[in-house]
């Protein structure tokens, strides 16, 4: 599992998952992903390369979308694959968690009035 | 003719990693498509997940037993332990609704493994649970 930092602006953190947020790909990117997705910004996150999600990861999410909403922030996630995103909408997550298209989709989403 | 593996795994994280691992290569190896691997995945995780974290009463190392039966993409998943009686078909259902600083995730593992999964059957014997899972996605009815 990996973490990358794209480009990213004072307003917008744009990051990029990849790999099986499993057990073990959990625990390579949780840190990372707290310390990151956190503060008064839009977090964007591009899913395209995220293979597997179950509850652990879900919950890694959610944890990271309620700090951000707190502390004026939010949690975008595009790009997502079907299976994936699948799951995200049985578990009702996707209700709570917006997730875009693509990346020029996550940007307007992001200016919307909340 | 299908193919059967069995792992006995202890109730600890590392060895829940070691197994998915293996799951995977099988995985491979028997051409599973990528629906089934990710349904069989969440139910391995969900289960197992839950029984290393919720399922003991003491603090002690316990065995887990997991097979896999593998016949043309039919595949019975059977995982037993010898935590308390726990039947995941009687868990509450999870939250759903609320807003995000409210939403909790407990229940949803299970949830998932419901939904992913055929058919689920649970049974309590021998002070052991006996989860069987059928994941059958290409076929239509059983």
């Amino acid at each position: 599992m990996k973490l990358t930092q794209l480009e990213s602006t004072d307003k917008i953190t744009n990051l990029l998952l990849s790999g099986s947020l499993d057990v073990a790909g959990i625990k390579d990117v949780e840190m990372d992903f707290a310390r990151l997705a956190s503060g008064n910004r839009t977090v964007v996150v591009d899913f395209s390369g995220v293979i597997f999600i179950a509850s652990l990861g879900m919950r890694m999410l959610l944890s990271a979308a309620k700090k951000l909403d707190s502390e004026g922030g939010r949690l975008i996630l595009h790009s997502v694959p079907p299976l994936v995103e699948t799951a995200l909408e049985t578990a009702g997550l996707t209700k709570v968690l917006p997730v875009a298209k693509d990346a020029p989709d996550a940007i307007s989403l992001s200016q919307l009035q909340r | 003719m299908g193919n059967c593996y069995t792992f006995t795994i202890k109730n600890n994280f590392p060895e829940l990693e070691i197994l998915c691992a293996e799951i995977n290569e099988i995985a491979k190896e028997n051409n599973f498509s990528e629906q089934l691997l990710f349904s069989l995945n969440v139910c391995i995780e969900e289960m197992l997940t839950n029984i290393i974290k919720y399922g003991y009463d003491d603090k002690d190392p316990h065995d887990i037993e997991v097979q896999l039966e593998v016949d043309n993409e039919v595949m019975i998943l059977t995982i037993v332990d010898d935590g308390h009686a726990f039947n995941p078909l009687d868990a509450d259902a999870p939250d759903m609704e609320s807003d995000l600083q409210h939403r909790q995730l407990g229940g949803i593992g299970i949830f998932l493994t419901c939904k992913m999964a055929d058919k689920l059957s649970y049974e309590r014997k021998d002070n052991k649970n006996f989860l069987k899972i059928l994941l059958a996605p290409h076929v239509a009815a059983l």
